[in-house]
């Protein structure tokens, strides 16, 4: 692809003489601005790799607009001219960051010289941002990213465990990879070539749960007019993940342990056991131990499934981590929703380093995904993440004005975090529940109800251009 | 302010003399010398923050070729340009070889302090480099 030379000048002739002997010399595309404002528009529809800004123009002067231009990316390549040099203007400029300077009239051979120098310069910083990127990328594992001993540890644990056919029990907050962290087991085990079955407990009523799992046959209930395989069935030489399952009903708890045991399942409605050969790869988010104590969880159940256990750390216990995620995260969205690859700000940074995650990784995520739908400019800045630049540092706004009484105050924050999150996801995605649910790791059913619970309304966002 | 060091080239012996003194006078730590190559020498014996350097000094070491040497010792000092008779397309070179700024001469004293209370801050904010 051809490298892309944007040329501002206030005259016309200029211009034209510019695009039509640059083009052929410099092997490039050439884009022009009669002034510094349409410079910028340009430049925030185009990606340009070189600039050559005429100084002295009507409104907006070359400086200014150097200034600006520097601001929105301190690594764009500038190059000055004007007919009116002087050393003073040409210090100032390169002081802010042109990278070159450039008194007119211009000999054509010397003008492409120099400019053949500063889009080298370009191209070269670009190509160190892509290294860059792909060294990170060497720091993740499976699709999980991180460089700190924290996570080195756990992606030694998945390798370990991998190649074992024993039950693993993964723990962890929300958001901190335990899907990822399953399908990794996995995909390094003896077992990849045999089906990834998940199932996502808590979004299945029980009733269903059961059949869901262990299938049934005709007749065994009102409904069930043919027989149906269970995913333990489905995921016969594979592995079946059931994540979260601190949620299951201690009746389905008792039929997974005899699953465990016996590595054998019982439709429901037949007469005959089934054996399988599935390896079980459970999640959960809660603490068992202490629903051991109230009596929700079946102790046996659990030393049956915490055989070989993986706790992941929450994102604010490996807080180095989260430029390296913030970055993999910003290319993976980008590929994904085809864009071109941005960058964040260094305040988005700063603030990430700060911010206590409480929904970890995901909550990350789903910022990134706002910042690379909603960021005119890049590098994202703080105001495309729906973060207010006063207060995102400390977390303020969401607490500013909640009652003094404990409960009253939290469901009033919860209210508004949900009413701000699930408006911004809704927008991001016009309204499309289907989508907005992929999007932020939820089941369907699992965000209407939340979205009935707060009262939100998909179809206000349906007209809504995103 | 006091703990930075300067080192003034210039090749006019009366003017390095008469700025070195009157940097002292504002109990700033300043040495002066008459030659690139001098400069060199001094740079290579000891760790300043701020160079003055004189661009144009003839019959020895071509000033931008003194920038560079500069920048490769000890990169983290700033360097001042001061000249008399210095054209753009040199003021240009010596800014994209790493130069902090440019003063033309006959300088004005309180010009030349506002440049180096510039580069001190700029070098606060990055950090003092420590004795290799």
């Amino acid at each position: 692809m051809q490298p892309t030379l944007l040329v501002v000048d206030d005259e016309p002739d200029m211009l034209q003489l510019l695009r039509r002997s640059l083009a052929p010399d410099l092997h490039c595309h050439v884009e022009t601005a009669i002034s510094g404002a349409k410079a910028l528009e340009v430049l925030a529809a185009t990606h340009v790799d070189l600039i050559l800004a005429d100084i002295r123009m009507p409104d907006m002067d070359g400086l200014e607009l150097l200034e600006l231009i520097k601001r929105q990316d301190p690594d764009q390549t500038v190059v000055m001219m004007t007919a009116y040099g002087s050393i003073e203007a040409a210090v100032a400029a390169m002081k802010q960051g042109a990278c070159d300077f450039i008194t007119k009239p211009f000999d054509h051979e010397t003008l492409v010289v120099r400019l053949e120098k500063a889009l080298e310069r370009s191209l070269l910083l670009k190509e160190n941002r892509r290294l860059q990127q792909e060294c990170r990328q060497m720091d993740s594992f499976q699709d999980l990213v991180g460089g700190s001993d924290s996570m080195k540890q756990v992606f030694e644990t998945i390798r370990t465990v991998a190649q074992t056919d024993l039950t693993v029990l993964i723990t962890g907050e929300s958001g901190t990879g335990k899907d990822l962290t399953a399908r990794a087991v996995h995909s390094l085990s003896p077992r990849a070539k045999g089906p990834f079955v998940a199932v996502n407990c808590p979004t299945v009523p029980e009733h269903i749960l059961e059949s869901e799992l262990f299938g049934y046959h005709k007749g065994a209930f009102t409904h069930a007019v043919h027989n149906k395989t269970g995913l333990f069935q489905e995921a016969q030489g594979g592995s079946i993940f059931l994540d979260e399952i601190g949620d299951v009903s201690p009746a389905i708890q008792t039929k997974l342990l005899r699953v465990l045991q016996e590595k054998e399942i019982k439709p429901l409605g037949s007469t005959r056991t089934i054996t399988v050969d599935v390896r079980i790869i459970a999640s959960t988010n809660q603490n068992l131990a202490e629903k051991i104590k109230r009596g929700e969880f079946r102790e046996d159940f659990y030393y049956r499934l915490n055989v070989l256990p993986i706790r992941l750390p929450a994102l604010r216990e490996h807080p180095d981590d989260i430029p390296l995620i913030a970055d993999h995260l910003l290319a993976k969205h980008c590929r994904k929703l085809n864009k071109s690859l941005r960058r964040l700000a260094p305040e988005v940074l700063a603030h990430f380093q700060s911010r206590p995650w409480a929904g970890n990784v995901r909550e990350m995520e789903n910022l990134i995904c706002q910042g690379i739908l909603f960021a005119q400019n890049d590098p994202i800045g703080l105001a495309d993440l729906g973060l207010d630049p006063q207060t995102a540092t400390t977390g303020q706004a969401v607490l500013d004005g909640l009652p003094q009484e404990y409960r009253a105050a939290k469901q009033q924050a919860l209210r508004r975090f949900n009413e701000v999150f699930l408006g911004d996801l809704l927008k991001a995605h016009r309204g499309n529940v289907t989508q907005a649910a992929k999007a932020c790791g939820l089941e369907r059913q699992a965000l209407q109800q939340v979205l009935r619970r707060y009262g939100i309304g998909a179809d206000a966002f349906r007209n809504e251009q995103g | 302010m006091e703990s930075f060091r300067i080192l003034v080239v210039d090749d006019e012996l009366d003017f390095t003399e008469t700025i070195v003194n009157r940097l002292k006078k504002r109990h700033l730590l300043a040495e002066g010398v008459g030659s690139g190559e001098a400069a060199l020498e001094a740079l290579r014996e000891a760790v300043f923050d701020v160079v003055l350097l004189d661009i144009k000094m003839p019959g020895g070491m071509d000033g931008i070729d003194v920038l560079r040497e500069i920048k490769r010792l000890q990169p983290e000092a700033e360097v001042i340009l001061l000249t008399g008779h210095a054209s753009i397309e040199t003021s240009i070179e010596g800014m994209k070889l790493g130069a902090f700024d440019y003063l033309l001469k006959p300088i004005r004293f309180d010009e030349l302090l506002d440049k180096l209370s510039a580069a001190f801050k700029k070098k606060a904010s990055l950090g003092r480099p420590s004795l290799p």
